[in-house]
């Protein structure tokens, strides 16, 4: 018997209440309405930045913007942000066996969040906001775009205290047993990131309304850069955390639990409470080409702070390929490598979460000079930065989400997922595309490109930014086919798709499971060797090579 | 289990040789970044991001770029002045600048209204990207070794016509 207000999932076993699956279903399908517009507007900055479309008048020079400005807000803030609010429901509530603690104060959190996301993006769509996602000062906005984005945040903040409240009473009550869940700790850890960003955030935006609304602030902008990045960078942590926890449910999923055994859990704890260590001081390497701020304190906060950063990624690479590698040489492949073939490549968890890893952990690598005081001359605000974050929040966050859906949406709506295999067959279209995509954009950054910048063809031929920008629009459209077929396949299961009947059939082509013979075979050398060439000879060198063409240029000082 | 709550004993496991290496390794690393960055500072005093700034009103800072962009209008500018350049919405003042190969200027930036960035960007690789601030003069010492156009290009989305900013310096 289960208790009214909950249903036993077939799955897992575990108890759902179902008042709290109505709100992270709801959170959820906001973030795929965002996802749509956002994607839409790829569409126009993809083939815009690109130098196949021969026409200049679909080269949208005079809306350029305006797309620009609806593409990174609906995918950085509200796509990433609804969906990570229904993550943290999901791990709080489902996860525990326990409801919300305020199913109220949930809706008063997303009504608040709709109200702010409505108007927002009303005010984008009507091209009355083209401030960008940074929304600098003095450039500027109606002081009502201020207030959406406030309330906005506001909503979010009330569902990191829920968050929080739920867990503290799942305790108190009993509802669990022992310690809480590593996804749930890991998610718990972006949960506390996120409230440093709502403090930075609630500040910078304030100050921004007060500063549009003509109060005689007159707006000192070094401030306003200072307190938008401490929300700005701090975000992106919670998304990197929020990522990473959604890897270990991944692999978790992906194998039938099975792998999840050979997760090293107190490394990755430990590697999950060290992001909270070293968020703030790299607040700085957003500034580190203004004038006015002193450069001990770049250095120190920017670039010392920040490469510190990298340590807890590059320890969950080793944690998570590692658990991988446990387990395929437990089920018999011992060779040092020989159990990268064995991995299960067509699952679409274990695909998606190497997949996301791959794209986020060369992110990582071209994070590492433009990071750097000295060579951030080269690449601040050139396409490498965009092309910086779409490996990291894109390739690795959005890709990540992608496929734990392909899980949550089956196990919330007991409907069997449309199709695995194009399912399958999307997460590696997207890994393509993001390739593709963001590395040409990499290229484009170290040829001087400006991001946020309409190109004529005159400057693409001139500045040799033809080819990379041939490479940008084919990863483009690779990962809008992509993207069209991820949300396909999660709204005609919703839609669609039957109820399932029983466990099987709800996870059918969604499990591999692996078969474990000797526990005792489980070494992690193989990823260990993958790990020092990826994240220290590649990184090293391409930041070794940064300084040595600073070197080789005009003297600045 | 990663996604099941569980006892102390159950995760708190050692770490394996693989592992505590690892996390040595990693902290080598994040440390060699680090004191890459400071030691630049003893290895090539002459590559690294300018330090002098000072606090300027945007109008004054526009009336002296203004008037230095009159003085010099398509005249090479001597050793020993300062230039200065100033951003608008959407253009650069001066719009070109001449400059003598191997000479060290000290070119002033800074806006006029909004946030703008500069690219200086150059036929023989160089790429060098710094934010302009309004009420914030940047203080940028340059020395530019072969003779060649390098363009100009604002870097920071500044509205509109922001990919119309751009402004040519010519090396002689
Ligand atoms: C179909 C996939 C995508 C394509 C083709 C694409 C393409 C682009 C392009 C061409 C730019 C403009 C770069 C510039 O001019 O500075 C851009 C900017 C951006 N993209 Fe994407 N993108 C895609 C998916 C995403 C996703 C999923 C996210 C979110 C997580 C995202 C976040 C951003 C952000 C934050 C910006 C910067 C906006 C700004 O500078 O204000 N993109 N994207
Ligand atoms: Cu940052
Ligand atoms: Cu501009």
């Amino acid at each position: 018997m289960t208790e009214t207000g909950f249903r036993r999932c077939m799955a897992t076993g575990l108890l759902v209440h179902l008042a709290s699956q109505r709100l992270i279903v709801f959170n959820f399908l906001m973030g795929i309405i965002s996802l749509i517009i956002g994607g839409i507007a790829a569409i126009f900055v993809g083939l815009t930045r690109s130098s196949f479309v021969l026409l200049e008048q679909l080269r949208l020079e005079h809306t350029y913007y305006y797309w620009l400005n609806l593409h990174g807000f609906n995918m950085l803030i509200f796509w990433i942000l609804w969906f990570e609010v229904a993550l943290i429901y999901f791990v709080a509530t489902i996860l525990l066996n326990a409801p919300l603690y305020s199913i109220r104060l949930g809706w008063l959190s997303f009504i608040l969040m709709l109200i702010g996301w409505l108007i927002m993006n009303v005010m984008n769509i009507t091209g009355n906001s083209i401030v960008l996602f940074t929304a600098y000062i003095p450039l500027s906005a109606p002081p009502i775009f201020y207030l959406g984005y406030l309330l906005f945040a506001l909503g979010v903040a009330i569902a990191v205290v829920n968050f929080f409240l739920t867990l503290y009473k799942a305790r108190i009550e009993g509802k669990y047993t022992g310690h809480l869940p590593l996804v749930t700790w890991g998610a718990g850890i972006a949960a506390i990131i996120g409230l440093v960003v709502v403090a930075h955030g609630v500040f910078a935006l304030i100050y921004a309304l007060l500063f549009s609304s003509n109060y005689g602030l007159k707006g000192d902008v070094m401030f306003y850069r200072w307190f938008f990045w401490g929300l700005g960078h701090s975000a992106q942590y919670v998304n990197v955390t929020a990522m990473v926890a959604v890897w270990y449910a991944l692999i978790a999923l992906g194998t039938g639990f099975v792998a999840a055994k050979f997760i090293n859990e107190r490394y990755a704890r430990i590697a999950f409470a060290m992001y909270t260590l070293f968020v703030v001081p790299g607040i700085g390497h957003h500034i580190l080409v203004d004038p006015g701020f002193s450069t001990i304190f770049k250095q120190a906060s920017g670039s010392v702070g920040s490469h510190f950063l990298s340590v807890p990624s590059m320890l969950h690479a080793l944690a998570l390929l590692g658990g991988v590698e446990a387990t395929l040489r437990a089920s018999g492949h011992t060779s040092l490598l020989g159990w990268l073939k064995k991995i299960p490549w067509r699952n679409p968890a274990i695909s998606g979460m190497l997949l996301s890893m791959i794209l986020f952990g060369i992110g990582g690598i071209t994070a590492q000079p433009q990071t750097t005081l000295q060579p951030n001359l080269l690449f601040h605000n050139t396409m490498w930065v965009p092309g910086h974050f779409h490996l990291t929040v894109v390739g690795g966050t959005s890709l990540a989400f992608m496929s734990l859906s392909y899980y949550i949406v089956p196990l919330l709506t007991e409907k069997k997922l449309m199709s695995s295999k194009i399912a399958t067959i999307q997460i590696y279209l997207f890994f393509i595309g993001i390739f593709i995509l963001a590395l040409s954009m990499t290229w484009l950054g170290w040829l001087g490109s400006p991001r946020r910048t309409f190109i004529s063809y005159e400057e693409l031929i001139e500045h040799n930014w033809f080819t990379p920008a041939i490479f940008l629009g084919i990863g483009a459209l690779i990962a809008i086919i992509s993207g069209i077929l991820f949300i396909l396949n999660i709204i005609l299961t919703i839609l669609v798709s039957k109820k399932a009947s029983s466990a099987t059939e709800l996870l059918k082509g969604l499990i591999s499971p692996i078969e474990i013979k000797d526990e005792k075979e489980s070494k992690k050398t193989g990823a260990l060797v993958i790990v020092i060439i990826l994240l220290v000879i590649i990184m090293l060198a391409v930041y070794f090579v940064s300084f040595i063409r600073l070197e080789g240029l005009p003297k600045i000082w | 289990m990663t996604l099941f709550p569980r006892s102390l004993e159950e995760w708190y496991k050692p770490f394996t040789k693989e592992e505590k290496t690892w996390f040595i390794l990693a902290f080598i690393v994040a440390i060699i970044l680090a004191a890459t960055t400071v030691g630049w500072f003893l290895i090539d005093p002459y590559h690294q991001v300018p330090i002098e700034s000072y606090a300027i009103s945007p109008s004054m800072f526009d009336k002296l770029a203004t008037t230095f962009a009159n003085l010099y209008k398509d005249k090479i500018i001597p050793e020993d002045v300062d230039v200065y350049i100033v951003a608008h919405q959407f253009y650069f003042t001066p719009s070109k600048i001449i400059l003598k190969k191997g000479v060290t200027y000290r070119i002033h930036i800074s806006s006029a209204d909004v946030l703008h960035g500069l690219s200086i960007i150059g036929k023989d690789g160089t790429v060098y990207n710094l934010m302009i601030m309004p009420g914030m003069a940047y203080v940028i010492h340059i020395i530019f070794d072969k003779a060649g156009i390098y363009d100009i290009h604002c870097n920071e989305y500044c509205g509109s016509g922001h990919h119309l900013m751009t402004a040519t310096i010519e090396v002689v």
